[in-house]
Parts: structure tokens; C-alpha cells; sequence
């Protein structure tokens, strides 16, 4: 089960030849999940044992955006226990969407704006804009 | 087209779009379509509905109105995955896409989701454009994102060949995560194959807050919870202004460039109302049309008139010219056809409509009032400046209605014949039941939660009851008290379904709308064919209403209850008497059936069975047939809002003077006492007064009913004006004549029409009067007919005279029949709760083998099932099978049948015997049996009737006010004969159980409800103005009995009504005296609210 980041980093994240979206078919679902399971690193939630301090999904984290009177715009979180602040600067917006769903749900609904930007430092985040709030959160860690 | 260095978008349209007539996949109707992409400044828009062309008729109309030129295409659901989108680039292209459509519609396994194998639509491509389907749920998107490079690649190659030039890569960005990935995709293997792309924007709704109501629909559409099949995290599937589209495809401003050009090279190149493509008649070698049908109008000339001279000779060849002019004497061929298969297998067949206008018709045996005498104008129904087909209906047995058009369909199959289809929208309370269901609630909260949220209905003009949203609907009566209430819990159901109440959900069948092909054109070269749910009928994609656009003439063949009923009652009275009594054919002028109507006890008789026609039958005091044909147009929407009744009664009656303007219009208007009631007066006036051909007076008349502007409308007064004056006329008095006839003709009803129905008005009130026995037991087996429910009618029955038998296994027939020489009827088995067609056969099959000895005798020997057997029992049907061999015994039996075992399914049905109930279960209902304990004592009448009830849905053993007979006149209750002759302003108590509550349109546009309730002396029509209504209307919506306080008006000229001041319960008035076995209200079209009516009944 144990595996270092650049093991997670190196396996391919969809079977060859794969784009989204992945679960078009009943098929392509089961390739998909069968290409995910033969990855060693990856565990199933119900195999996770209780109590060991296992995570099996991510939370998303609030997170503030500051815009510079240059242009430059910096993306500052709070981590770790002593709730350390950090900040990195957005070096570059690899592609943005826009997510709409869940509406029927009160507690799931999403209508965002949601930016994949490249932090200095060479982390890949997905930077969330909610329309109502007007909030940023970290919805992502991409690479 | 401007040119192309003005930017990318320029030209810009939108070719990949579907409306509400995908059905499921799309929500804004072609209407709105047009008329935002017209406001987007967008010269031509595409409409490519999922699987069809429906829309695309009312989409072309919209086009033409909002200055779009429309594209004509549809998205093909594609065997194997995914979509393709056609388009059509001429008439070529169309009739391809109509073959397509219909080829694989008919062919795929399941109807309501139809896939189209590759190779046929590659067979199909001609005169076609297409583009590969939207990112990333397209055809080839769809092998692309998944990996399947190499089937991509064989399939563009087959497309490139069959499609060659017209093949595009369709590019769409959806802006959810990965799209631009995705598309990037598609442009390489676009690039690849050095094919061009095209972008589109996969519309599927107009703005993106209608995302939501996408989403509901395809839900709906699968039958499933939110979210549906396929749901994407967007919103953005919405009709793009150009700069947006610019904006997402600013990389690639090749893509517009194509979408522009495409849009060029297909708009407005497919133009579906140039033609009118009449049905080819089947012909004996070296005949024509035109000398078949010149032939068969003399023949049933010289039947009906015993010669072909003088002015009948002068208006057939007036007739046979215009017919065979505009090329429509194969579609009277057919009609005539479709009218001899009727006689030949003993149906009757009337026609109604304005083509019992036409004399070719009459002789034809289409239709069946005589045209001189009448005063009936072929013009009104056809005349050589008419553009569209005419328009024949036909009446049948509403029983073998289908056995006609099956034989109709079997004869053309070589020129293709289907019916029309419906497209249906939802109500207010079925977007309620809509958007529940996506978003997850329970069946039986569905149903708490669209209960008494108000419906509206539609006739072919208006919309009665409109509700414009929720403000309204939460503030009517009906909905007091109601879940939805609770804004705040019900939020987003109210607002899902608000916005989704009037958009298109599924289609419907118009089953005896028949539509034919011809030998040019197969019918699925001239529209899209689909299956029904019943095999072997195929039906036209376009609604009904549509088919008059796209030059299609239907063939009305319509399912008459009436006829059914006639036909019977005719059956009956024959066995009864001896001899042949045919209804239709009933002597004229009969005295005592006109007696019987001016009594205004019409319950039964077709078209003057109604409160109103009740009313106005005592006003009018009909004495021959004319007056029957005036009474029937003078009772409807028209002129009721045109208040044509009250003027025409009372000149009638002598009680009022009457001039007209000019002499010469005396003729004319002699018959109906001055006032303009029929549609052809005015093709008369045009011609008396100003000389115009009844032609032109036809013209004149439809453009006066018809809205066309106040600048055509004066061009066509100074014609009419200028043109009288030339004769003599002042010009003052032609004025005055115009403003007159403009201001009738809106509210002209056609004689012609009125003559049809007054021929079978009549038929039915010469058979009420003179064989009541049968007549009513007709009716009551021809149900669902009528205005009234079954229960009215039986005591209706009651009231004129008649006994009621009871019901009874061994005497009674599969419906009502009639006993002790017309005197009784006895109640039928079809009338028991849950007893099916091939149990009641089995009934009748085994008791005249031998009687049934007992309940499991009768059980054993036949298919009834056990739940049906109790409600048999409670019917009363098995009375002489109980222990007391009376209605007493009933208790007992319902304990016999409660420990008989289940019956298996039909393919468990092998063994010989049921087996016996448990010894040991046997021995605990040993009791009852035995009649012992407080259970089993003798029934009392209230529960006997009370059992009848529930289970026949009628009052067999009396009628349910009789036992409150003392306790009502205690509350003051009078019965209803009494208020009716009540001087004015008297203060009453009136009493009764719900038939009906009407909301009619009126003069002044304020909502008056008609209430019709029941007492045991008869029918009784009370008023209710808005705020009484108001204030106590939920009471009338969630109860079945009331109890009426009001004042009673008697007007000179209007008669009698009773204004209603309070409505209350009258079971909780009557709570002392016991509980009234009240009808539960339900919602109806045509009536605001009715008596619950069972839907289906055995047999």
C-alpha cells in the first residue's frame, strides 16, 4: 500500500488511449476501474481500517486569492495544525470550467467557476469561484 | 451572404438545436427559438429535433414571422452510440431525411428509443449535410474520447463517401472540466482526415436557467430521478449570441466560417407549404378521379332527389368544376370510401363539419342534412380562392371506428397511410407530477402533492381556465389547505414546475386522423413516419394541427359514442317490437320528441343534454327542425359571448321587435329573426348587398374571423362599401351593414355543422321519446359518453318512469338491458369494479351451461378473479346465492369469498380444481357461514346501497337522498322543481350531489362558475359569482354533496337562475341523519370539475 509520490505520479491516470468523458459506457467504466485497481498504491474505502488515520477523499479547503495592482495574483492558504499561512504565486491559468449540478440537492449543489492554475513552485490546483458566495476554495491538487 | 473578412461569426448560426418536440431532450419551443435568434440578429437558425421533425411545421411558421430563414435537420440517435446531425440542403435532402426517420423508426426494437444502424443512414444521404455530433456525446466524438480511434476513423471515411463535400466535424465546447481537451481532440482527428469543422452549440434549451427544466425532462423522459442518463455538470447548452460563440471559438474561427457557410448553402432551401399533396384515389383502369366522382354524385342524386334537373344538376356541375379545378376529387373518393366500408360492415357513418356544405357530398353519403333546404353554401366549405385542402370529418361507431381505418389502411399500404400525432403538453398539475418524480418523491406523495392543483383545458380556439403560474393556482379554492402551500418546503418543486407547465413532453396519437401518401410521393417521402403503440398503426410526426402547413389533407374519422349508443338502442328496439326501428332514419317533425325537448328533460340526447341546452330548449320551444339546428349554434362559445341568445329567443317568441338595415337582407336573415347566428349569413350579405360572388363572400367572412389587421380590414370595408354603393345602397346603410357583419361573423357558428349534429340530436330525442327503455340503456352501455356521469343517468331513468331491477348473475346481460316490455332496466355486469372483458365472457359462457349454485361454484367455473368476485357480492349480483337469498345475505357471502384462495397467474392456470381453503381457516369463518354474530346480521338498506356504491358506481337500490328525504326538509331544503317556479328575489335552500362545475367564458371576461348538482326530483343548475366562490369554493373541489343558499332570479329575458350566497357540506349538515354516499370530485376536460366517472369498464 505504501508508495512515494513520484510512484502515484508516474501511473498513468486513464487507460491508453482514454479521454473524457471516461464513463461513457458500461465498457469503458469497467476499464477504466479495472485500469485504477491493478495501481498498487490504491486502496478501496472499505478496505481502509477504521481509526488509522486514512483519508479516502479530499476536503475542500477555503482559500483566498489577492490580486496585485501588478497583475500578479497570489493564492494564500492556511495548513498544517499550527494552521501555518502559506502563499504562492499563480504563475499561469491552464484552463478553466464552469460547473453546474446538483442543483436538486441543498446540500451538494454546485454553480461554480473552477481554474486549473500552475503555482510557482510547480504545483497544479483547481481554484474554485463560487458564484453565490463569491468564495474561493481549493477544490484540487492536481499534480 | 456578407463576406467573410468581417469577422468569424459574422453569418454565424446556430445549426445543431433542438425544441421541446425532441421530447425529452429539449425545452424551449420553436417559436421561441426563432424569435431570440431573430433578436440575436441572426439571419437563419437550424431546428434538428432528436429522431424527427416534429416541430418542424410550427418551427418554419415562426421562422417566416420572426424574419429567420429556418434549416431544416434532425439528430439522429445512431446505432452503436451517440449522435449525428443532419440537415437538409434542399426538397432532395428532405424527402432522405423523411425515408431515414421513418426507415429506422419503424425498424428499432424500441419504439421510444429508436437507433439508426449506420449502413441505412449512409443510404440516405442524399441531398443531406452532416456533421459528426456534439462533443463528446456525438457518434464520433463518442469513439474518439473513448479511444476507438480506428472505428472513428473507418466510420468518417464511410461518412466522407456517402456525404462527400457535406461532411463536417462538429465542434462544441460545454465548458465543463476537460472540454477544451475534448475538442482539441476532435479537431485533430478532423485535421487528420483533412475534414472541415463546424461549430455548433448543442442547444437544447434558450437561456441557461432553463438547465434545470433539460435536466427534469430527461429524467422524465427515461423514467427515472435526477439525474437522468447522460447528465453533464452545465448549463450551458443555451442559444449562444454570436459574440459568445466568437468568444468560445476564437481559436478556431474556421469553425464559424463554416457554420456560416452551411447555414448559407441550407436556409430556407426546404419550403414545405408550396404544395398541397392530395391523397390518390383508387381507380378501375382507364377511369379518372374526376369521372368517378362526377359518376357517383349523379348516382346519389337521382337516389335522394329521383332526378338530376334544374338547380340540383346546375350546383353538382358548379360543385364537380371547383373540385376537380383545385384537384381534390380523389380525397372525396376516399371519404366516400371510408364511408362505404362503415355501411357495408352495418356502422353508422355521419358527417359533420362544413362539408355537409357541399351537395357532391351529400349525394356521396358523406354527409347527411339536404343542402337547399337548409340553406347550406358549398362556398363556406370550398371555392376556387381557397389555398387550403378542405376538411372532411366523419362520425363512426365509436367501437369500430378502428375497423375502418384499418381496412382504409390496408387498401393504400402502396401509398402509405398513417395517423396524426398530438403533441401533448403538460398541465400545471402534470409538471407537478413531472418534477416530483425527478426529484425523488414517492408515489403517493406525487400524488398528494398534484392533487386539486387546478388543470386547465383547451378547445380548438381557446384556453379555459388559464392559469398564467403559481400565484394564481395557489390562490384558488381548489387548493386550500394544500402541501404546496408550504412555499418554503415545496420551493423548488414550484418553481421547476411552474416553468415547465405548457412544454412539450411526449407525443400522442390522433387516432382517427388519417393521412395518406399518393403516387408521386409515398406519405414517408412527404413527412417522418413513427410506430404507435399499436402494432401496425404508423403515425405522422407532425401534429394534427400542423398537417394543413406541410399540404397534408386528413381524413377524419372520428369515434361517435352516440352512434354506438343509437346503433344499440335501434338493435334493441327492433328485438322488442317485432319490427325494424332504425334511428337514423326517425319520421320527421315527430311531435312527441319535440314536446319531450321543450320539456327540457334532455338528459341523454346528444347536444341538448347540457344545463344550458336544458334551459334553452324550455326558452326556445324548438318545434321543427330548423329551431333544433338554430338551439344547437346558439349554445355555444360564440355566441353566448356574443349574447346572440337572449335577442334571438325573445324575436322568437314575439316578444321583441326586429328590423334589418336594408330589404334586401330580410331572405337572408327571415329564419333566424333577424340575428346573424350561421357563418354562411354573412357569404349571403356580401352577396345581396354588395354583389360579391358567395366566393368573395367567403373571403370576406375569413377575413373577418381571422385577425389581419386593421389595415386589410379597412381595404376590404371600402371594397365592400364602394361596391354596395354602386348598387344603390346609401353608403351610410353599406357601412352600417359592414360594421354589423364584422362585428356577428366572429361569433357566426357554421349551419352546416349545426345541421349534422341536429340531425343526431334529433335521431337521439325521437329514440328517448319513443323506446326510453332501450335509448337509456344504450347510453349507459356506450360509456363514457355524454355530459352526465352513469349514476345521473340511472336516476334519471328512475324519474322518467322506469323501474331499476337489481342486479342479479343469472339475469343479467354483459351491459344494462331492458325488461317487462320496456318498462325496467336491469343493471349489467360490466358495471362491477374490477371485473375484466374475459371474466364477464366466462359468466355468460358458464350459466348457460347451468346456474351457478354458489359463490365457489361460480368461482371455480369462471375467470373471475377474487377481488372481482367480492365486488360481484357487493353489487348484489350473487343475492340469490346467499343464505337468506336476498340482498340480507351479503355479509355471509363476502365471508365465503374472503377464505378462497388466490388464483395463480394465467401461466400457473394448468391445474384442473382450485384447491379448497384450509380446514383449519374453514373452521374459523365456520361462523359466518352460519350467519352468526354481530357481523352477519341482515344488510340495512344504507349498507346495501352503500356496497353498490362502491362497487357499481350507481344508486341501484334508490336514489342516495331519499332516506334524508325528512331531515333535508327539516333544513329548510326545497327540491329543485319548486325553485324553479320561485318568484324573483326568493331566498332558497337548494340540496344536491356534484355532476358538474363549468367555468364558461363570458361576455365581460369575469369568471361565473356553473354548479350542476343532482336531487332526487332532477337536475339543477345553480350560479356562482367569483367571490362566493372564492370564499367557499374548496368545499365544492373536496366534497361531493352541498348544500346551497341563494336567491332566486327570474328574468324576462334571460329566465330563470339561482344565484348561490353560500356552499356548504352537506354530509356534515346531514351528520345526524347519517352519511351521504357522495361521487368524489374530480377534475375533467370540458367540465371544470366532475363527478368521478370510472375510466374502464368491463366487456
Amino acid at each position: 500500500m505504501l508508495a512515494t509520490v513520484s510512484e502515484i505520479h508516474r501511473y498513468p491516470l486513464r487507460p491508453p488511449g482514454f479521454e473524457e468523458p471516461l464513463f461513457a459506457t458500461a465498457g469503458t467504466r469497467r476499464a477504466v476501474a479495472e485500469h485504477l485497481a491493478r495501481a498498487t498504491w490504491l486502496s478501496r474505502g472499505s478496505e481502509l481500517r477504521r481509526g488509522s488515520g486514512q483519508a479516502s477523499h479530499s476536503r475542500e479547503e477555503q482559500a483566498h486569492v489577492l490580486r496585485r495592482a501588478d497583475g500578479r495574483a497570489y493564492l494564500v492558504r492556511r495548513c498544517g495544525k499550527g494552521r501555518r499561512t502559506r502563499k504562492r504565486r499563480v504563475v499561469r491559468v491552464l484552463e478553466h470550467w464552469r460547473e453546474v449540478g446538483l442543483w436538486w440537492e441543498p446540500e451538494r449543489r454546485v454553480d461554480r467557476l473552477v481554474f486549473r492554475v500552475l503555482l510557482s513552485g510547480g504545483a497544479v490546483v483547481d481554484l474554485a469561484l463560487e458564484r453565490a458566495s463569491g468564495e474561493w476554495l481549493l477544490v484540487g491538487m492536481v499534480d | 451572404m456578407r463576406s467573410l473578412d468581417q469577422g468569424p461569426g459574422q453569418g454565424f448560426a446556430h445549426l445543431h438545436v433542438r425544441s421541446g418536440f425532441s421530447y425529452g431532450f429539449g425545452v424551449a419551443t420553436p417559436a421561441e427559438l426563432a424569435t431570440a435568434a431573430s433578436e440575436m440578429g441572426m439571419e437563419a437558425l437550424a431546428l434538428t429535433d432528436r429522431d424527427g421533425l416534429s416541430g418542424i411545421p410550427r418551427f418554419f411558421e415562426a421562422a417566416a414571422g420572426a424574419g429567420v430563414s429556418p434549416v431544416l435537420g434532425a439528430e439522429v440517435s445512431v446505432d452503436g452510440g451517440g449522435h449525428l446531425v443532419l440537415l437538409a440542403d434542399g426538397m432532395t435532402g428532405y424527402r432522405s431525411l423523411c425515408r431515414l426517420v421513418t426507415r429506422y423508426r419503424c425498424s428499432s426494437e424500441d419504439r421510444r428509443k429508436p437507433l439508426c444502424p449506420l449502413p441505412t443512414l449512409l443510404e440516405h444521404a442524399g441531398g443531406l449535410v452532416c456533421l459528426t455530433g456534439a462533443v463528446p456525446f456525438g457518434h464520433v466524438p463518442r469513439l474518439v474520447l473513448s479511444g476507438r480511434t480506428g472505428t472513428a476513423d473507418r466510420v468518417l471515411r464511410a461518412l466522407r463517401e456517402a456525404f462527400g463535400e457535406g461532411l463536417y466535424v462538429e465542434l462544441t465546447d460545454d465548458r465543463t472540466a476537460g472540454s477544451r481537451r475534448r475538442m482539441g481532440r476532435v479537431t485533430e482527428l478532423a485535421r487528420r482526415h483533412c475534414l472541415p469543422v463546424l461549430a455548433t452549440n448543442e442547444v437544447a434549451y434558450l437561456g441557461p436557467e432553463d438547465h434545470k427544466l433539460h435536466d427534469v425532462l430527461v429524467a422524465a423522459s427515461n423514467l427515472t430521478g435526477l439525474p437522468g442518463p447522460g447528465y453533464r455538470t452545465t448549463d450551458q447548452l443555451y442559444l449562444k449570441p454570436r459574440a459568445r460563440m466568437e468568444a468560445l471559438f476564437g481559436d478556431r474561427p474556421g469553425a464559424l466560417r463554416n457554420a456560416a457557410a452551411v447555414a448559407e448553402r441550407c436556409a430556407g432551401a426546404v419550403d414545405l407549404g408550396g404544395e398541397i399533396h392530395v391523397p390518390s384515389a383508387r381507380l378501375r383502369g382507364g377511369e379518372t378521379a374526376r369521372g368517378k366522382l362526377a359518376r357517383l354524385a349523379l348516382l346519389g342524386a337521382r337516389e335522394k332527389y329521383g332526378h338530376v334537373e334544374g338547380r340540383v344538376r346546375a350546383r353538382l356541375r358548379r360543385e364537380l368544376r371547383c373540385i376537380e379545378e383545385l384537384g381534390f376529387a380523389p380525397y372525396f373518393l376516399l371519404a366516400r370510401e371510408a364511408a362505404e366500408i362503415a355501411r357495408e360492415r352495418g356502422m353508422p357513418v355521419t358527417g359533420r363539419g362544413s362539408a355537409a356544405n357541399s351537395l357532391v357530398s351529400y349525394c356521396l353519403g358523406l354527409t347527411r342534412p339536404e343542402p337547399f333546404s337548409n340553406r347550406l353554401l358549398f362556398e363556406r366549405f370550398m371555392h376556387e380562392f381557397r389555398s387550403d385542402a378542405p376538411d372532411i370529418d366523419l362520425d363512426l361507431c365509436s367501437l369500430r371506428r378502428d375497423e375502418v381505418r384499418d381496412e382504409l389502411a390496408r387498401r393504400y399500404e402502396e401509398y402509405g397511410v398513417a395517423v396524426a400525432a398530438t403533441a401533448q403538453t403538460m398541465s400545471l398539475r402534470g409538471a407537478v407530477r413531472v418534477a416530483a418524480r425527478a426529484l425523488g418523491h414517492a408515489p403517493s406523495g406525487i400524488d398528494a402533492l398534484s392533487r386539486h392543483v387546478p388543470t386547465r383545458f383547451r378547445d380548438r380556439e381557446r384556453t379555459y381556465n388559464p392559469l398564467s403560474g403559481w400565484e394564481e393556482a395557489l390562490a384558488e379554492p381548489a387548493m386550500r389547505g394544500h402541501p404546496l402551500q408550504d412555499r418554503e418546503r415545496y420551493g423548488l418543486l414550484l418553481e421547476v414546475s411552474g416553468r415547465l407547465a405548457g412544454r412539450h413532453l411526449q407525443a400522442g396519437t390522433h387516432n382517427g386522423g388519417l393521412v395518406f401518401g399518393n403516387e408521386h410521393h409515398h406519405l414517408s417521402e412527404l413527412a417522418p413516419l413513427e410506430p404507435t403503440a399499436m402494432p401496425s398503426l404508423l403515425r405522422v410526426q407532425y401534429d394534427k394541427d400542423d398537417l394543413e402547413y406541410a399540404g397534408m389533407p386528413k381524413l377524419d374519422l372520428l369515434g361517435l359514442r352516440m352512434h354506438t349508443a343509437l346503433h344499440e338502442a335501434g338493435v334493441l328496439a327492433s328485438r322488442r317490437t317485432g319490427k325494424r326501428v332504425d334511428p337514423y332514419d326517425p319520421p320527421p317533425d315527430d311531435r312527441e320528441t319535440y314536446a319531450l325537448i321543450r320539456t327540457g328533460r334532455n338528459a341523454g340526447m346528444f347536444q341538448l343534454e347540457s344545463p344550458g341546452q336544458m334551459h334553452l330548449s324550455r326558452r326556445l320551444g324548438p318545434r321543427r327542425f330548423s329551431d333544433l339546428v338554430a338551439q344547437i349554434s346558439l349554445f355555444r362559445p360564440g355566441p353566448v359571448r356574443g349574447d346572440l341568445v337572449t335577442p334571438y329567443v325573445l324575436r322568437k317568441q314575439g316578444r321583441e321587435q326586429y328590423s334589418v338595415p336594408l330589404p334586401e337582407l330580410g331572405p337572408v336573415l327571415r329564419s333566424t329573426y333577424g340575428v346573424l347566428v350561421f357563418q354562411e349569413q354573412v357569404l349571403e350579405i356580401a352577396c345581396v348587398v354588395a354583389g360579391f360572388s358567395l366566393a368573395e363572400g367567403d373571403q370576406i367572412r375569413r377575413a373577418m374571423t381571422r385577425d389581419r389587421g386593421p389595415g386589410a380590414m379597412k381595404a376590404l370595408r371600402e371594397e365592400f362599401v364602394s361596391r354596395a354603393v354602386s348598387r344603390g345602397v346609401p353608403r351610410a346603410t353599406a357601412r352600417e351593414v359592414f360594421s354589423w357583419t364584422e362585428g356577428f361573423a366572429a361569433y357566426g357558428f357554421s349551419a352546416a355543422h349545426a345541421a349534422s349534429f341536429a340531425e343526431l340530436a334529433y335521431a337521439s330525442a325521437y329514440m328517448r321519446a319513443h323506446f326510453p327503455a332501450e335509448y337509456l340503456a344504450a347510453v349507459l352501455n356506450a360509456q363514457p359518453m355524454g355530459f352526465y356521469s352513469p349514476r345521473a343517468v340511472l336516476n334519471e331513468v328512475r324519474r322518467i318512469g322506469l323501474s331499476v331491477l337489481p342486479a342479479d348473475i343469472h339475469l343479467s346481460g354483459g351491459g344494462f338491458t331492458e325488461e317487462e316490455d320496456g318498462t325496467a332496466l336491469r343493471v349489467g355486469l360490466k358495471y362491477a369494479r374490477g371485473l375484466s372483458g374475459k371474466a364477464l365472457s366466462s359468466i355468460l359462457a358458464e350459466r348457460s351451461k347451468a346456474p351457478f349454485s354458489s359463490t365457489l361454484d361460480l368461482y371455480r367455473r369462471t375467470a373471475v378473479g377474487r377481488g372481482a368476485l367480492e365486488n360481484l357480492v357487493k353489487g348484489g349480483f350473487l343475492d340469490a346465492l346467499s343464505p337468506t337469498g336476498d340482498a340480507g345475505g351479503r355479509a355471509a357471502l363476502l365471508a365465503e369469498v374472503s377464505v378462497l384462495p388466490k388464483k395463480p397467474p394465467p401461466s400457473r392456470r394448468n391445474q384442473d380444481e382450485l384447491p379448497l381453503p384450509h380446514p383449519a381457516r374453514r373452521s374459523r369463518q365456520k361462523g359466518a357461514v352460519e350467519l352468526r354474530g354481530p357481523g352477519f346480521l341482515r344488510l340495512s338498506a344504507a349498507r346495501q346501497e352503500t356496497m353498490e356504491w362502491e362497487s357499481l358506481s350507481l344508486n341501484v337500490l334508490r336514489h342516495p337522498l331519499s332516506p334524508y328525504r325528512q331531515a333535508l326538509r327539516g333544513l329548510g331544503v326545497t327540491p329543485s322543481p319548486e325553485i324553479l317556479e320561485l318568484p324573483h328575489g326568493t331566498r332558497a335552500r337548494a340540496a344536491g350531489l356534484l355532476e358538474s362545475l363549468q367555468r364558461p367564458p363570458t361576455r365581460s371576461g369575469r369568471p361565473v362558475y356553473f354548479l350542476l348538482i343532482e336531487d332526487e326530483a332532477g337536475l339543477f343548475q345553480a350560479t356562482i359569482f367569483e367571490g362566493v366562490y372564492k370564499r367557499d369554493g374548496h368545499v365544492l373541489h373536496q366534497r361531493g354533496a352541498f348544500l346551497l343558499d341563494g336567491r332566486v332570479e327570474q328574468d324576462k329575458r334571460r329566465g330563470f337562475s339561482f344565484l348561490v350566497e353560500r356552499v356548504r357540506d352537506l354530509s356534515r349538515a346531514l351528520e345526524a341523519a347519517g352519511r351521504v354516499p357522495e361521487p368524489q370530485a374530480t377534475p375533467s376536460s370540458g367540465a371544470f370539475l366532475r363527478a368521478k366517472r370510472r375510466g374502464r369498464r368491463a366487456g
